[in-house]
């Protein structure tokens, strides 16, 4: 492929990110604007986290994409051949094996390494956005650390539910400074981003904002003292590894209401049964229903 | 003619800006940890690690300012020919290039607003030395503890107290490369006791 | 506009634009204009352009895009003044490697002597830059469209330096053309002159008067008493 640079992205284009990944590193949890290109793919499907990507990657690392936790589904199978093909780099979808990680909606379930670097896709990267849409209002919302109306939207959480009924893109603040947007992960991967020793970028390619979390950085997830916050996940353990601490998908099996559970994380779960794991679902479980379950590779939550 | 200015960039640019870009971003997300840099042949007094720098970073969008004794006729004309540059004063410089005494007093620089703190300075500050001894450093990027050859305190205490406004440095020395983000708190090394 | 080069669109075959709706005529501008190019680079002032690569250009190939003041007389960027400057002789030469059609540069240099050794100084690159006209070569200027160049820079063992910024995504054909432009000034100057640039002048020229010739043959002259001059 050499009538294409090296990662797709012209030259003076990836020092514009990059620039803009410096200032997102110095400045934790702060969106910094960026001249975000149009990408071969429409928006919705990662053009933030490829341009972060592409303006990350060298020729020796080794990448790794998920989507909504499965290194499977179109748009990671799609986002990793176009990098195999337009940067060269090899793939895999073995975490542990993976220098960089870009992921939509999910933080791997093994933990990351100091020399990981973990690219989420955001589509709205602004966490005020849907209390007030003028993003000159948020922006001066932001300056002046005002606040009080996410604080009023979990509240009324409460008010209405009895908890806080937030599930995913659960609002963070950062370093006590800015309140950031985690993408839309689910809350059980919140206290994934704290301290963790990986790098952390943000890309929203539609909405033209790079953040970043360097590593081992103070992540709260926004609560109240009588509502602490809480991780959730599914009350099940995985229908094919049997795990209990994964976050996991709901799968609807049949027309008569038969459903199952597996592991989110495909690679987790792959591994685990490579270990010799398995859930009451599992092929292999002597006491499993004899149903051939196949994961619906186009579901999505 | 002028060959000299001429050569001395990058080989491959998209891979060695690419590995040069990794370098400063470690730096950068990790106070305190130095990075191996390399890939450009500036002309001196430039290190070729900010040399490395300047080419990963900076093009026509970026205007630069030359501190001191980095303002030569052959660094203007490498700078003219890689990056295409514009030179510029410290009030309107994107990156500003120099030893610390020459880059000296801070506040000529931009810091940013409250609501665009990413529109400031980013200061390449060329060392003798670069040592992980010195200030002891805290904040985002940093296990436990950090420490740094800073060329003063004061200044990178005070930078530190207008956060999220501020500058950020990156300091070059030889093929090296270290960073202290705006978000790092800076304090005077703890005597005798420090191990590096 | 000290920062774009300049197309006079009279220099680019005879062709007038004052009567024409502009907006409308985009495509057929930028074929015309971009044979010009170097026309519009006076020496010691290639301008400093464009500053984004159009999606197209970033997908096909390497979109690099460059001020292009580097190129000769870096350093040294003065102001765009409003008529041309006398031309040059290298800008002469410059001028016709740019508008080469594609492959003919290679093929006659080849033909003439064996490639001499080079370093690189910026392997060829592609970019784009921004055209600009002025309607019936007067007036303001006005942008006319992007066009993509190739760029690069080496030097011989010599330690003459070869430019080369031509139109179109031909990296092969812009290392020919600074090798030229490295060869024009060193001992095999005459040779290069008889072998290369002498033929490129006189295709260029047969090309210019073709085109003369057949856009002459559609000239109307109207037996008014007025043509609407008053």
């Amino acid at each position: 492929m050499t009538e294409y640079n090296f990662a797709y992205l012209d030259e003076q284009t990836k020092r514009m990110i990059r620039r803009a990944i410096l200032k997102g590193l110095a400045i934790p949890g702060y969106q910094v604007p960026f001249a975000s290109r149009e990408m071969p793919m429409p928006y919705g499907w990662g053009t933030g986290g490829v341009q972060v990507s592409a303006a990350v990657l060298t020729p020796e690392d080794r990448f790794k994409v998920i989507d909504q936790g499965a290194d499977d589904t179109t748009n990671a199978v799609s986002i990793r051949s176009f990098f195999e093909r337009t940067a060269g780099v090899a793939t895999t979808t073995t975490t542990s094996e993976a220098s960089v990680i870009q992921t939509r909606h999910r933080v791997p379930e093994e933990a990351l390494t100091e020399d990981q670097i973990l690219v989420y896709q955001v589509p709205i990267p602004e966490p005020l956005r849907f209390l007030e849409p003028r993003e000159s209002e948020t922006r001066k919302m932001h300056s002046l650390e005002e606040y009080g109306l996410m604080h009023v939207k979990l509240y009324e959480d409460i008010a209405r539910h009895g908890h806080i009924a937030t599930s995913y893109a659960y609002p963070v603040k950062v370093e006590g400074r800015y309140v950031m947007d985690p993408s839309p992960i689910p809350k059980f991967d919140n206290p994934k981003l704290g301290n963790m020793p990986a790098i952390q970028l943000f890309g929203a390619g539609r909405e033209q904002r790079i953040y970043a979390l360097p590593p081992y950085t103070q992540v709260v997830s926004l609560d109240f003292e009588d509502h602490p916050f809480e991780a959730s996940k599914a009350d099940h353990s995985c229908g094919l590894c049997g795990a209990t601490d994964s976050y996991l998908d709901e799968v609807i099996t049949d027309d008569q209401g038969g459903r199952m559970f597996v592991c989110s994380d495909t690679d987790y779960c792959e591994g685990r049964r490579a270990a010799g794991f398995f859930g009451e679902m599992s092929a292999e479980n002597p006491s499993a229903p004899t149903m051939t379950t196949q994961r619906n590779l186009e579901f999505q939550t | 003619m002028h060959a000299q200015t001429l050569s001395g960039g990058f080989e491959t640019p998209p891979v060695d800006s690419a590995h040069a870009f990794r370098a400063v971003m470690e730096a950068m997300a990790r106070p305190g940890q130095i990075k191996d840099i390399s890939g450009a042949q500036p002309p001196a007094p430039l290190s070729a690690a900010a040399g490395s720098v300047l080419l990963t970073l900076c093009d026509t969008d970026t205007p630069i300012y030359l501190a001191g004794d980095a303002d030569t006729d052959d660094v203007r004309a490498w700078l003219a020919f890689h990056t295409g540059a514009p030179l510029t004063g410290p009030s309107q410089a994107m990156f500003a290039v120099g030893r610390w005494e020459a880059l000296v007093p801070l506040q000529g620089y931009q810091i940013g607003t409250s609501e665009y703190p990413d529109r400031s300075a980013t200061l390449i500050v060329e060392c003798t030395e670069l040592t992980t001894s010195g200030a002891n450093l805290s904040g985002p990027g940093i296990k436990s503890r950090a420490a740094l050859s800073l060329p003063e305190l004061d200044a990178f205490q005070s930078n530190r107290g207008l956060f999220p406004l501020g500058l950020d440095f990156i300091f070059t020395c030889g093929g090296q490369v270290a960073a202290l983000p705006r978000s790092t708190i800076v304090s005077a090394p703890e005597g005798a006791m420090e191990v590096s | 506009m000290p920062y774009c080069v300049s197309v006079d669109a009279k220099a680019l075959g005879q062709r007038s634009f004052g009567r024409e709706s502009v907006p409308r005529n985009i495509s057929a501008l930028r074929q015309v204009t971009s044979q010009g190019i170097c026309d519009g680079l006076p020496d010691g002032c290639f301008a400093r352009t464009v500053t984004q690569v159009s999606q197209i250009s970033s997908v096909v190939m390497e979109g690099i895009c460059y001020d292009m003041y580097s190129c000769i007389g870096y350093g040294k960027v003065v102001e765009m003044k409003d008529a041309f400057d006398e031309k040059t002789e290298r800008k002469t030469w410059m001028s016709l490697l740019s508008k080469a059609p594609a492959g003919r540069v290679a093929t006659l240099l080849d033909a003439a002597m064996a490639r001499p050794d080079f370093k690189w100084l910026r392997a060829p690159e592609i970019g784009s830059v921004m055209v600009q006209g002025r309607a019936g070569g007067t007036g303001a200027p006005f942008n006319i469209g992007e066009m993509t160049v190739t760029r690069c820079a080496l030097t011989l063992p010599g330690g003459e330096v070869g430019h080369a910024y031509i139109q179109g995504r031909r990296k092969a054909d812009a290392e020919a053309a600074a090798l030229v432009d490295a060869l024009m000034q060193g001992g095999a100057a005459g040779a290069v002159r008889t072998a290369v640039l002498e033929p490129l002048q006189a295709e260029q020229m047969i090309a210019k008067t073709a085109r003369a010739q057949k856009a002459a043959a559609t000239k109307v002259e109207f037996f008014t008493m007025a043509r609407g001059e008053d």
